[in-house]
């Protein structure tokens, strides 16, 4: 099938092809039917003149019906008349012989020609008859007049189906260029767009059919890509500092144990405890290094879509544990955890990202919120979807603060403590989008303190 | 011990084998799947450690076939990838353990002395060190008789020491058994925890101690 390289000039094609294809079938049927019918009128009126005769041989004998033909002959110049006897000699007509056999059926008209004897150019057709007496009588008329009939029917169907193409060729344009001027149109925008013009969004009108509703999903693809790419850009800022910062620590304290000149003896026990102090210092920020890399690593993944494959219906039964993990500290701390995790409740979900994400809110719950002595794990079904939140009586956080604390890296105080822990929330927000839900920070009831939900798809109940 | 090392890179193999005391074990490393296969075959070790990524077969096939052949040797797979899912497949095709990069040396060792005693010990129904006894079945705790009060996950806890007593036992190990947690919580939650067992059990001369082994996790110990 070969493929049009522009749509219009296929559409084009196929519409006309099409139309002319159905236009034909009909000026073919048309012009069928309309031969039919001539024919049928041409051996209708031989049928007429040929009874008639026979009608007058059989009241007024042979006599009158040759006076008969005579009579004809010489008034009616488009017919040919001939009587002939049993032996098929001509006797009375106009023409000089008997027409050669025909195979038709007794009765069936025939097509007479300059074959025959008859004028060249014109052509009859004609019926024979035999007389009660063993004669034979013949009778044809001159088609001239229904063959331009015919024929103008004929002229007059073509025109009709060159208007059909014509007319087929025309829609296939025009519907090639109201609708591929659309798609021009948006492909033009993109172009431009992909070009460097990021801002640019294409045109969609409201309500707007299906082209809107194409440009409406293109716009947001281009509005997703543009917040991935800020994220990328802000992630490499803050990247930037949290990792070069032990980096450039580590690399310095390597400079000075290589620069420190050969020690002197009794120096040789400070020496080496500085070595093995720079060491382990060395070892501290590296760690940290990784643990940063090691979150963003986790955190784009996820942000990416990875481990989506992964989730299954879990009973949240397990939050127990991870709960139980942090009472230690809480007790420590002299924070009590309120729990009441709903009894069978599933979710669609992987239970070591779920862990991790309610194990970050219990732990920034107990890091800033302490001060409340008491902070709350709750697991709950609402209105069709299942509800995690953690809350503590703490400072809480302001609403204008809110959007920020989930992004990467934001921190709730200039106090960097441990290397990756801005990526909490985050990672937070990042697990609940993976598992198709959302992270929702809301004052914490009473106030003050704050209390973060995880709203998650349920799972169907094991059976 | 008798350690077969299959890691191609060969500065982490030098590394590696030379963290692991000559004394008490001795490691022949392998730089490739082929050679790591046919040394397997060919003689009898204590644990394998495999990286995941090796040229020609790669980690997870490797053990596969050995798997195969009916071999039954703990397999401690090393690998740079530390998805959840491949994780998975590597104890799915027959790894016993799963320890990702870059790891603590002492991460390492620890999971190796675990799996081998592992592998060669059926597990008593009863711990015993010192004055301490620990029933896996009635889930009591009695220090020179006297019952202790342990919650769930600090009996869990005990057990998980006592039955790997004298071997170091890393924070991760611990959070993967006790609370069946694979992801780093990021606080020293564990520490707290072991410090409040460390203040239910260590109470006199009889009972054994915990001890913590700097970087790298606790270990148990008898009374001297």
């Amino acid at each position: 099938m070969l493929r049009a390289r522009s749509l219009n000039i296929g559409l084009a094609l196929g519409g006309a092809a099409l139309l002319v294809l159905v236009a034909f079938a009909v000026l073919f049927v048309l012009y069928s039917g309309e031969k039919r019918r001539v024919s049928h009128d041409l051996d209708a009126s031989l049928d007429v003149e040929v009874d008639e005769l026979l009608r007058i041989h059989r009241d007024a004998g042979t006599g009158a019906l040759s006076a008969e033909l005579h009579r004809r002959i010489s008034s009616v110049p488009a017919a040919v008349y001939l009587l002939g006897d049993p032996d098929r000699v001509p006797e009375v007509g106009n023409l000089p012989t008997w027409p050669s056999d025909r195979d038709v059926a007794p009765g069936a008209s025939f097509a007479l020609s300059s074959a025959d004897g008859l004028v060249i150019g014109r052509s009859y057709r004609a019926v024979m008859r035999r007389l009660p007496d063993g004669r034979a009588l013949l009778v044809a008329h001159d088609t001239a007049a229904h063959e331009a009939a015919l024929q103008r029917v004929r002229s007059a169907l073509l025109v009709a189906g060159a208007i059909a193409v014509a007319a087929g060729i025309a829609a296939g344009l025009g519907v090639g260029l109201v609708l591929l001027r659309r798609v021009r149109d948006m492909n033009h925008t993109i172009v431009a767009i992909l070009a460097g013009d990021r801002q640019r969004r294409v045109p969609v009108a409201e309500p707007g059919n299906e082209f809107d509703h194409l440009a409406g999903s293109f716009n947001r693809l281009l509005d997703e890509n543009d917040s991935l790419l800020a994220n990328m850009r802000a992630v490499t800022d803050e990247i930037a500092h949290d990792l070069r910062t032990p980096l450039a620590r580590v690399r310095q304290r390597l400079e000075r144990l290589a620069r420190a000149g050969p020690a002197e003896p009794h120096a040789e026990p400070h020496n080496g405890r500085v070595a093995a102090d720079t060491i382990e210092r060395t070892i501290a920020d590296l760690d940290g290094v990784l643990a940063t890399f090691e979150a963003v690593l986790t955190l784009s993944r996820l942000e990416a879509g990875a481990g989506r494959e992964l989730l299954a219906p879990i009973d949240l039964g397990f939050l127990a544990d991870v709960i139980d993990l942090h009472q230690a500290r809480a007790d420590e701390l002299g924070v009590r955890i309120d729990v009441a995790i709903g009894a069978g409740l599933r979710v669609l979900g992987e239970r070591n990202l779920l862990g991790q994400a309610v194990s970050n809110l219990i732990d920034n719950a107990l890091k800033y919120g302490a001060s409340g002595g008491v902070i709350g794990v709750t697991a709950a079904a609402v209105d069709g979807m299942v509800e995690i939140a953690v809350s503590d009586h703490g400072p809480g956080i302001a609403v204008a603060d809110r959007a920020r604390v989930v992004r990467r890296f934001a921190r709730l105080d200039a106090a960097r403590s441990r290397p990756g822990a801005g990526l909490g929330l985050a990672l937070v927000q990042a697990v609940a989008h993976l598992h198709g839900g959302e992270l929702r920070l809301t004052d914490a009831v009473p106030t003050p303190g704050l209390r973060a939900i995880l709203r998650l798809g349920a799972a169907p109940p094991a059976v | 011990m008798r350690i077969l090392l299959i890691e191609d890179d060969a500065e982490s193999a030098e590394l590696v084998a030379q963290a692991l005391p000559a004394a008490k074990h001795e490691v022949v490393i392998a730089a490739d799947g082929e050679r790591g296969l046919a040394l397997a075959g060919s003689r009898a070790f204590d644990v394998l450690i495999v990286d995941r990524m090796l040229p020609g077969i790669d980690g997870l096939t490797l053990i596969q076939r050995i798997r195969e052949q009916g071999d039954r040797v703990p397999v401690l797979i090393v690998s740079a990838l530390s998805d959840v899912d491949e994780r998975i497949r590597g104890l799915r095709d027959g790894g016993d353990d799963y320890v990702t990069k870059p790891f603590a040396i002492d991460e390492l060792l620890a999971r190796v002395d675990a799996l081998v005693r592992r592998a060669g010990d059926h597990p008593a129904m009863t711990f015993r060190l010192g004055d301490l006894r620990l029933d896996r079945l009635t889930r009591e705790v009695t220090l020179a008789g006297e019952a202790l009060e342990l919650k769930p996950k600090e009996f869990q806890l005990l057990e998980q020491l006592m039955r790997h007593h004298g071997q170091v036992v890393t924070r991760s190990m611990l959070l993967e058994a006790v609370w069946g947690i694979r992801f780093d919580p990021g606080t020293n939650v564990v520490d707290v925890h072991v410090s409040r067992l460390r203040r239910k059990i260590e109470r006199g001369a009889g009972s054994p101690r915990i001890e913590t082994v700097r970087g790298a996790g606790y270990r148990l110990i008898g009374p001297d």
